[in-house]
Formats: C-alpha cells, structure tokens, sequence
C-alpha cells in the first residue's frame, strides 16, 4: 500500500484539515504580528519615557504691530535667542524644551508632486507653483517641519538605514543646512541632493542627507500621530545666541518660531520646576514676554490611544483564544475521521502482510503532503496581506512544523496501536 | 507426514481492562501436516480461536512457547512475522475486510503488492472464485457471498500455501455458506490449505479434521477417520 491508497476517500478531509490549520497559522501570524508592529508604533512615538507632563509655550506678542516693533530690535532679539537657548540648554534634568513648528518652506524647481505641496490632503487649499520674488524662481510651498534635536530625539526619529543628521554640521550661517526628507520622497529625491528654499525670506541650500522611515510620526499641535511621510524636515540650530546680529530679519522670525515649542516635565519632577526653570531663563535673558499654556489633550489622547490599543489587544488575543481552540477542535474532528478510515485501511494491507516501514513511509508521506500544503497556502495568503512581517513568518512556520512533527508522532503511534490490536467488533 | 505447522508449549495471557493477566492458552500444542487440507478450530467464545489464527498468522508474537513452520522455528518479531505471513498465508475475516471505496478488482489488487502481472494474477483470482466479469463492480454493491468471494480472491491471489479463514461464513445464509464451501473444497483440490475457525457444525463437517480450543488447550475431536463428537458449541466469534 501507497500513500495514494492511503489517501484514497480522505483528499477532501485533507483540505479541510489544511485549510483549517491554515486560518488558524495566518490569524496567530496576523496577532503576532499586530503585536509587534503596535509595540513598534508605541516605542517609535511614545514609550515610556514620554509619559510626560506637557505644557505649551508661546510668546504674548500676539498684536502684529507691537511683534514687528518688538523683533526689529537687536537688544530684544538677543533676549528672546539668550532665553530659548537657556531652556534649550541650560533646562534642569527631567525638563525638555520641544521645539517645533510646520511653517510652509517654498522650494525652488520642485521635483515632487502635489501630494507634498502644504495643504494638499487638508481644508487648506493648496497654492500651486508661483513665482518666488526672494528666489526669483517658481516655486512650491511644500510641507515641512522645523524642529530642533530636543525634539528629534523625545519622538524617536531616526534617518533610514542608519544615516542620521548631524546636528553638530547644521549651521545656518553656512552654504548648504542638511535636511531630512519623510518616506514619500524616496524616488523623488536622493540623498546628496540639494535643495534652494526661501527660509523665512532667506535664500537657503538644502542637502538631502537622508530619509525618514515610513510612518514616523509625531506630536504636533495635538496631532497624536502627525505624519512625516511627506514632510521636508528642517533641523533648527543647538544655539541662536548672538547669531541675530548678523541677519536680524531671518533670526527675528526664527527665534520666534523656535519659541513655538512644548515643554515637557518628566512624571515625578515637583509641579514648580517648569515655572522656576522659564523664570529662571527669563531673567538670566530679560525675555518675559512668554505665556505658558498645558496641553492637557496630549496625555488624554496619548492614555486613550495606548489603553485603546492595550484593549484591543487584549480583545485580539481573547478571539485568537477561541479561534485557535475552534480550529484546533476542527482539526482534531478533521483528523480523527481521516484517521478512522486510514486505520482500516492500514490494518487490512498490515494483515495481507505489508511491512511496518512501508506503512509507516505511506504514513509519513501524508503527513507531509498535509504539512508542506499547509505551508504552501500560509505563505500564499500572507504574501496577500498588507503586513509582511518576516519574524512572524518564520515564528508560524516554525509552529507548522511543530504541528507536523507532533502529528506525525501521533500517526505513528496510532499505527503501533493498529497493527497490535484487532478491534472486535468491527464491521 | 511433513508437519506443515507446529505450535509447541504455546502459553498466552491476556491483560483484562482491571489489570489483571487472564490466561488464554496454557503448554497448548498443535500440528498441522502438509498433507491436511482443512482443520476447523472449535470452541466457545472468548476461547482463543481468533487469538490462536492470529499467533499462527503471524499478527501476535506475545507469546511464549515456540511456532515452527514447515521445519523451521519463527521470530517473534512482527517485521519477520509479516513478510512471512505475505509469502504463505492468506487471511480471509467474517467481516470481510473489504475496502468500501475500492471496486472488486482494486480490492483483490490491493493484495498483490509486489507481484508479477498483478491484473491478470487478479483477474484468474476472480475467475478462481466465480466472480469473473465482476472486476469494476463497487464492492459496496456485492451480496454478502459476494463480498467473501472477494475476500477470498484477494488471499489467494498471492497463491498461499495456507488460508486462515475466522468465521468466514459467520454472516452468510446458509445457500452461500454452502457456496463457499464448495470454493473452499475446489481450492482444497487445488492444493492449498485452511485453518478455519468457525462456529458452524456444517464447516466443520466440511473439514478434514476437527480440534477444539477449551481449557486453554486444543482438543482434538475427530478427523475423517472418525465421527465429529456431537454437541458442537453455537455462539459469537471467539
């Protein structure tokens, strides 16, 4: 007897049997990796560190006239670069000065689509190419994001395949700012590339010095997951103390827009240290003109979204349970049929003197077309799905190959068992 | 006489579901001479019978004791056992041991694994067994007779030197159990052996020579050269 007698009126079992195991191999493959790309979305964005009290900082020049009296003076800008730089620097330990801020950077000889363009995807209503008066060249306003390394760091962004900026190099008194560009920009540009902006009515370089991975996200004005794929991310300087003398017009908006920040406070720092540390700045500096906001949203988002993912999750796991316990069962009322009808088929050819190794070859045979099938359908349907995630891939064939290796221990002793004894009472 | 088979000091016991060791056979001896066309194996229920056919098949090698065949003693490991039992022995069940899915011609090939010319070894079995012209026919469509005479088609196709048949007409009426007699008669003619163990007065009147399995021993009761003792026992497989 062959394994094809041995199969014979048992091939639809098989499938099903396949099949079942099947689902059940892709679902604890989509839990796992569901599980790992959600400690991944929470690790790369908010893990545990950034249980942070969080509080906003704006300047109060909010009349335009009595803002453009103020930053046209030296002396006053000297004050607000010494005081960011204070809290950018000079912050006690467990208070972090998050400076960041999505001004619009127009881009000469734009190489992207609209999809970049500021206020495409949003109500804002995108501009379209224009002709630039600073640069003298049409021009894009594309989406972008100027933070500084504070930042950068508190929401774990890192460049693609290692290359980071080098904050120490971004200097905006020199030729060339090195930038990052999100994930969409792959294929547009190509790291080494160069870029002219118009930064705050000042011709600038930009070189491509690489790219963000997918996904990367950030806080953002209460955007809990503010997307980067198609952001131009411009790095701010480490210190801007004394660089207003030599162009007070682009530092008289830059020091500004560097005070656009967030501050925040670690969990167990005292509940003053976030006012002693702004008085602190604002006296050593002579800038008071500051006004400090909560921004209580982010915590209540941030608790929501990690307790709505830890729920889910949970729920997740609690239908996998019964999915797994379904298909297991499934499988077994599967097997048990197959395997009823293979033992008298098995007993009959051992009787009609079939030796035990070539019976048992015949068995391992269907285990293994059972098992290489279902191999076969798992990758064919996760080839399919969106999350490829090859650690799951392997850990569930891994346990398919567990699966065979304990099933085909189970046909072996189920043949032992045949050969030895005669049921009386068989038909 | 050559002694075809010889079972010497065959002692046997069985695990009960509470655990203990019910003994079936007990110093049992029993020859078989290659001249003997057919020996019918008696007894009561639970007696042995099937256990005994399934030592000499070769299915059980739990035993102490010792199984010589034609001359030489066996193993006792079941490997050995069933390359021996494919080479001399053809098995033939009450149940018939048929394969539903299969069609007469298939069932009977299922046996010739191995052989020379399995379709036509298959199709002078079926003819042998008057069941010629039957060969694509689903088996789950045969009469009861017809079903034996399959089972019966599917031992001899490897031409055995000796059939064990257990209660081989167990389930038939008595018209067919008279047909497979006759088959066993031709087949006996035809130089080949049987163990039968059955219940039926009338297959043991068939039979050449008659033992009884009772007192964990085996009793002869007559041959052909003396009367079968009355009192045969009737009841369920054994």
């Amino acid at each position: 007897m062959n394994a094809s007698s041995l199969l014979r009126g048992t091939y639809g079992r098989l499938v099903a049997k396949v099949f079942v195991l099947a689902f059940l191999v892709t679902s604890l493959y989509n839990v796992f990796s569901f599980s790992r790309s959600t400690q991944d979305a929470v690790s790369q964005s908010f893990d545990d560190s950034a249980e942070v009290d969080m509080y906003g900082l704006t300047d109060r020049l909010t009349d335009p006239v009595l803002f453009e009296q103020y930053r046209k003076s030296l002396a006053n800008l000297e004050k607000v670069t010494t005081f960011h730089d204070s809290l950018e620097q000079g912050a006690p330990a467990g208070v972090r000065l998050l400076s960041a801020f999505n001004q619009a950077m127009p881009v000469a000889d734009f190489a992207g689509g609209q999809a970049f363009e500021h206020g495409y995807g949003t109500q804002e209503t995108a501009q379209g190419p224009y002709e630039d008066p600073v640069l003298g060249k049409q021009v894009v306003n594309v989406k972008s994001v100027q933070l500084s390394e504070s930042t950068f760091d508190f929401y774990n962004l890192a460049g693609q395949n290692d290359i980071d900026l080098d904050w120490g190099a971004v200097d905006y008194d020199s030729e060339t700012i090195p930038v990052l560009l999100g994930a969409d920009y792959d294929g547009v540009y190509a790291v080494g590339d160069r870029l002219t902006a118009n930064y705050y009515f000042k011709p600038t370089r930009m070189r491509v010095a690489g790219f963000l991975p997918p996904n990367a996200s950030m806080f953002y004005q209460g955007d809990i997951n503010h997307f980067l794929d198609d952001h131009l991310v411009v790095p701010y300087p480490r210190s801007i103390t004394g660089a207003a003398e030599a162009d007070p017009g682009f530092y008289g908006i830059l020091a500004f827009a560097m005070l656009n920040a967030n501050i925040a406070v670690d969990r167990g720092q005292p509940d003053t240290v976030v006012f002693r540390t702004l008085q602190s700045a604002a006296t050593s500096s002579g800038f008071d003109q500051y006004a400090l906001l909560s921004v209580p949203s982010y915590l209540t988002q941030f608790a929501s979204v990690r307790a709505l993912v830890h729920d889910n999750f949970a729920l997740v796991l609690t239908v996998e349970c019964l999915v797994v316990a379904a298909s297991l069962v499934m499988s077994g009322i599967l097997t048990n049929s197959a395997t009823r009808r293979r033992e008298r088929r098995i007993r009959i050819a051992w009787e009609l003197g079939q030796s035990r190794s070539d019976l048992g070859r015949a068995v391992l045979t269907i285990v293994a077309i059972e098992y290489a099938s279902l191999a076969v359908v798992f990758l064919a349907v996760t080839h399919l799905l969106p999350n490829q995630d090859s650690s799951a891939r392997t850990f569930c064939l891994t346990l398919i190959a567990l699966l065979g290796a304990a099933d085909l221990l189970r046909c072996r002793t189920q043949l032992r068992h045949t050969i030895r004894h005669r049921p009386r009472n068989e038909p | 006489m050559t002694e075809l088979l010889g079972l010497q000091s065959l002692t046997k016991a069985v695990r009960e579901p509470n655990g203990t060791m019910r003994p079936i056979f007990d110093s049992l001896t029993f020859t078989m001479g290659s001249d003997e066309r057919s020996v019918a194996l008696l007894g009561r229920s639970g007696s042995g019978k099937t256990t005994l056919l399934r030592i000499i098949a070769g299915l059980d090698g739990r035993y102490d004791g010792q199984y010589v065949f034609q001359g030489t003693a066996l193993a006792k490991h079941l490997d050995p056992l069933a390359d021996h039992r494919r080479r001399h022995f053809g098995l033939v069940a009450q149940s018939y041991d048929l394969l539903d899915d299969f069609t007469v011609e298939r069932n009977v090939l299922f046996g010739a694994r191995g052989l020379e010319q399995p379709e036509r070894r298959t199709r002078e079995a079926l003819a042998l067994v008057g069941l010629e012209g039957m060969g694509k026919k689903p088996v789950t469509k045969l009469s009861g007779g017809e079903a034996q005479r399959v089972a019966i088609a599917r031992a001899i196709i490897r031409r055995p030197t000796l059939i064990l048949a257990d209660e081989p007409t167990g389930a038939l009426d008595e018209d067919t159990e008279g047909e497979i007699l006759d088959l066993f008669t031709r087949l006996q003619e035809s130089g080949t052996s049987f163990i039968i163990a059955t219940h039926s007065p009338r297959v043991a009147a068939a039979c050449h020579r008659r033992v009884m399995v009772a007192d964990r021993r085996l009793r002869e009761l007559g041959d052909d050269r003396g009367p079968v003792r009355a009192a045969l026992p009737i009841a369920g497989g054994g």
